[in-house]
């Protein structure tokens, strides 16, 4: 639990392309929401478009996302794969 | 016994898609209690059944229509429904037979997660797969069969805009009883739900992602890595913080303009139609009270209902339309983090603008606000936009202040429009300080795949919001404008001795014509004068004086309770040129200016027509627009602050104006 802190950051620090492996949701008030969206631990996200508010692909879909809201998510950076929203089977 | 079959899947799946193909027109709507999230009922078009046989059959299948949703856990209201309606806890629809799964094929990962949790529910289930179309443009190819043999239930293969699929899933659907429902064998049991928490890797949130992703990796054949590059290229435009913004207020003009023009020509048609059939009435009626409530209360109470529906077809037709292509979805995008500033979400711009044509539609378009507060904060201020009812307001008042320099005049339009925009944002952010305190939800929403739009779909989505108003605010509004006839009928009053020398005096003339036109015109001003509402004027001049208004203004502005354009057709007739004296601009304005308090000052000074045009920017003045609150919030307690605040708004805010400029 500890060394993947130590590397993750809050998903709104990744760069334009970058991904990144959900290792921690700390939104706790609208953590249904985000889950149900498929940002929640374990997944992987790629940041199409960085800002406020962000664009994410997530579990195959886009999704525009609240800075303030990505700021508690932490991601651990990973490298791209051409669906790398998808965890390898 | 009747059937219960339910649409269940994704947003944009294509459940309304499939209901209208499966119902047709013969639906109804209608809220969830105690929510404002809507349902849609249909029966099933069964092969070789009249379409216009209606209602409950015994064999009837009813078809229900859910809200779109991403999970079953209730992070919104719709999955708080649809997961009531699907466990068979939600009071309105208690009952359910079996599951229609709606499931997209182009993204099966994230729409098989859900299925998972529609499984778990344990009601037969039917696979329909959308969009198969554009998963093989993507170069997916999904293995039905497979998937039928994994999920252990039928899967269909829709394509609704090419009318392919709809009748093996209806037969499908007749068959639902027959079919050996053994349920679908899911790999982790279901009553351990839990909280996807922190570290819990393995809980059943995260085995389902994973279970989806893996049947979906088994039936998927993609042949080429394929990603929407245009609609990110798209996006690049559309979602820039400048240039989203500058094309969304483009496309928004583009809306605003159309609902405007094209509107106007059935609103005219309509207001053309019902005077005819009201001229055509008053010489068939008998020339009495009843025939007078015939024409006038009940005639011109339908027409005051029937002219709203121009806007609302319009501008629901043109926002499905919107919806369809993904934009809309962009246009909130953008636009969340200027209308934080106010405390609301960027969804809400969309019934801002829309405000300016018509209130109605845009209160009625709201919903796609998420949260309640801001949904309600929104509903608040919209009556503050220039709605279209106050141009002839407008028009003559701007003329009366700058009669030949259009130059000021257009800009005296435009400050107008500047102060209802202002004071609406200003008090939207004054009731999320004050009485609807609370953060806006936070942005989170999907930014679907731009597509060409379905009018067919759109066209349905324009109907039920007309008949959804004519349910809910038809009957209400027709009710007030009946009661505002009698306020400004009753008490009949004898015709006046002018009136009676008129007469006379054309009796004898050679020309009476004109004589007895002013004899009628002058009866007119004194009956409404000495009516209920005549009398409440005089009760309210001496409130109204301090903002520069006389006893017949007052009088104007409290028979444009209902609706404001009013106000002119009563200044016409208080001023003696009867009700047709406001088709001619000219006269009325130049009538006007000449009108004089008893002591002989002008009554329409630079000041006091300020105030007046202020007074209108600002002020409720529209019984259906209240009427309309009431049912989108459920509550009279919302249009009465409605009116409460904005009455004060308005009162103060002419008061500072009459009294600023009487200084100078
Ligand atoms: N290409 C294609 N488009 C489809 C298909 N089925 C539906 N659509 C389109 O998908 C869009 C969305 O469909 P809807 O029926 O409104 O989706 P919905 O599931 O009701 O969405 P929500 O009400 O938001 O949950 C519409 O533009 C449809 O025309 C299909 O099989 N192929
Ligand atoms: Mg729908």
């Amino acid at each position: 639990m500890n060394d993947i802190r130590h590397t993750s950051v809050p998903l709104s620090h990744l760069v334009k392309g970058a991904c990144g492996l959900i290792c921690a949701v700390e939104n706790k008030d609208e953590l249904a929401r985000l889950q149900s969206m498929g940002v929640c631990i374990g997944r992987r996200v790629e940041v199409i478009k960085p800002g406020d508010p962000l664009i994410l692909r997530v579990f195959g879909a886009r999704i525009g996302l609240s800075a303030r809201m990505a700021e508690h998510v932490q991601v651990e950076p990973c490298s791209k794969a051409p669906r790398c929203w998808e965890v390898s089977v | 016994m009747s059937t219960r079959i339910l649409l269940a899947g994704n947003p944009n799946a294509g459940k309304t898609t499939l209901f209208n193909a499966l119902t047709g027109l013969r639906m109804r709507t209608g809220n969830f209690h105690g929510t404002t999230v809507e349902w849609k009922s249909g029966t099933l078009r069964l092969p070789g059944q009249k379409s216009s046989s209606r209602g409950a059959e015994p064999d009837a299948v009813e078809i229900l229509d859910l809200p779109g949703i991403y999970s079953l856990k209730a992070a919104t209201p719709e999955e708080a429904v649809a997961a009531e309606v699907l466990t068979g806890h939600n009071p309105d629809f208690p009952t359910a037979d079996a599951v229609v799964a709606v499931v997209d094929a182009s993204n099966l990962d994230r729409n098989l997660f859900l299925v998972s949790q529609l499984a778990e529910c344990g009601k037969p289930m039917i696979l329909a797969v959308t969009m198969l179309d554009v998963a093989r443009e993507a170069g997916i190819r999904v293995d039905l069969d497979r998937l039928s043999e994994r999920m252990n239930c039928p899967v269909i293969p829709l394509n609704i805009p090419k009318n392919q699929g709809v009748d093996l899933l209806q037969d499908q659907i007749c068959q639902w009883n027959q079919m050996h429902f053994t349920g679908v064998p899911l790999p982790y049991k279901p009553t351990e739900e839990s909280l996807c928490g922190a570290g819990c890797s393995s809980c059943p949130f995260s085995r389902r992602f994973t279970w989806s992703e893996q049947l979906a990796a088994e039936v998927v054949r993609t042949q080429h890595v394929a990603r929407s590059r245009s609609t990110d290229r798209l996006d690049e435009v559309l979602t820039h913080p400048l240039w989203g913004v500058l094309a969304f207020l483009g496309v928004m003009t583009l809306l605003f303009a159309l609902i405007f023009a094209v509107a106007e020509i059935p609103m005219a048609l309509i207001e053309v139609l019902f005077g005819w059939i009201a001229d055509t009435a008053a010489t068939v009626l008998p020339d009495n009270d009843f025939g007078s409530l015939l024409s006038d209360g009940i005639l011109t109470g339908v027409g005051n209902v029937v002219v709203f529906l121009p806007q609302i077809l319009i501008l629901f037709f043109f926002l499905a339309l919107l919806e369809d292509t993904g934009y809309l979805s962009r246009a909130a995008f953008v636009m969340d983090r200027l209308m934080r500033k106010v405390g609301l979400p960027g969804t809400a711009f969309v019934p801002m603008v829309s405000g300016h044509a018509c209130a109605i539609p845009a209160i009625m378009s709201t919903r796609v606000i998420e949260n309640a507060r801001d949904r309600l904060a929104t509903i608040l201020v919209l009556p503050l936009m220039s709605c279209a009812a106050r141009i002839p307001v407008y028009v003559i008042l701007i003329r009366l202040l700058f009669p030949n320099q259009p130059l000021l005049a257009a800009l005296a339009f435009t400050g107008a429009y500047v102060l209802g925009v202002g004071a609406a944002l200003g008090s939207a952010y004054l009731l999320k300080k004050t009485i609807l305190p609370g953060e806006s939800k936070p942005l989170l929403l999907e930014l679907p795949a731009y597509k060409t739009p379905g009018i067919g779909n759109a066209g349905m989505h324009a109907y039920e919001k007309g008949l959804t108003f004519l349910k809910q605010a038809g009957t209400i509004i027709l009710l007030i404008s009946m009661a505002l006839w009698a306020l400004s009928t009753y008490p009949k009053s004898e015709p006046p001795e002018s009136v009676l020398a008129l007469r006379m005096q054309a009796e004898q003339s050679d020309s009476p014509d004109e004589l007895l036109a002013a004899a009628d015109r002058e009866e007119a001003r004194h009956a409404i004068e000495h009516s209920f509402a005549g009398r409440m004027a005089r009760g309210i001049e001496p409130v109204v004086r301090p903002l520069g208004f006389d006893g017949r203004i007052g009088l104007g502005i409290l028979s444009s309770f209902a609706a404001r354009e009013v106000i002119v057709s009563t200044l016409s007739i208080v001023y003696g040129l009867g009700e047709e004296g406001e088709e001619d601009e000219v006269l009325l304005v130049d009538t006007l200016r000449q009108a004089r308090h008893p002591d002989g000052r002008p009554v329409f000074t630079r000041p006091a027509s300020w105030s007046l045009l202020v007074f209108y920017v600002l002020a409720m003045q529209c019984l259906p627009t209240q009427v309309v609150t009431r049912s989108e919030t459920g509550s009279w307690k919302w249009p009465l602050l409605q009116l409460g605040y904005m009455s004060t708004l308005a009162y103060i805010a002419s008061f500072l104006v009459y009294q600023t400029l009487s200084l100078l």
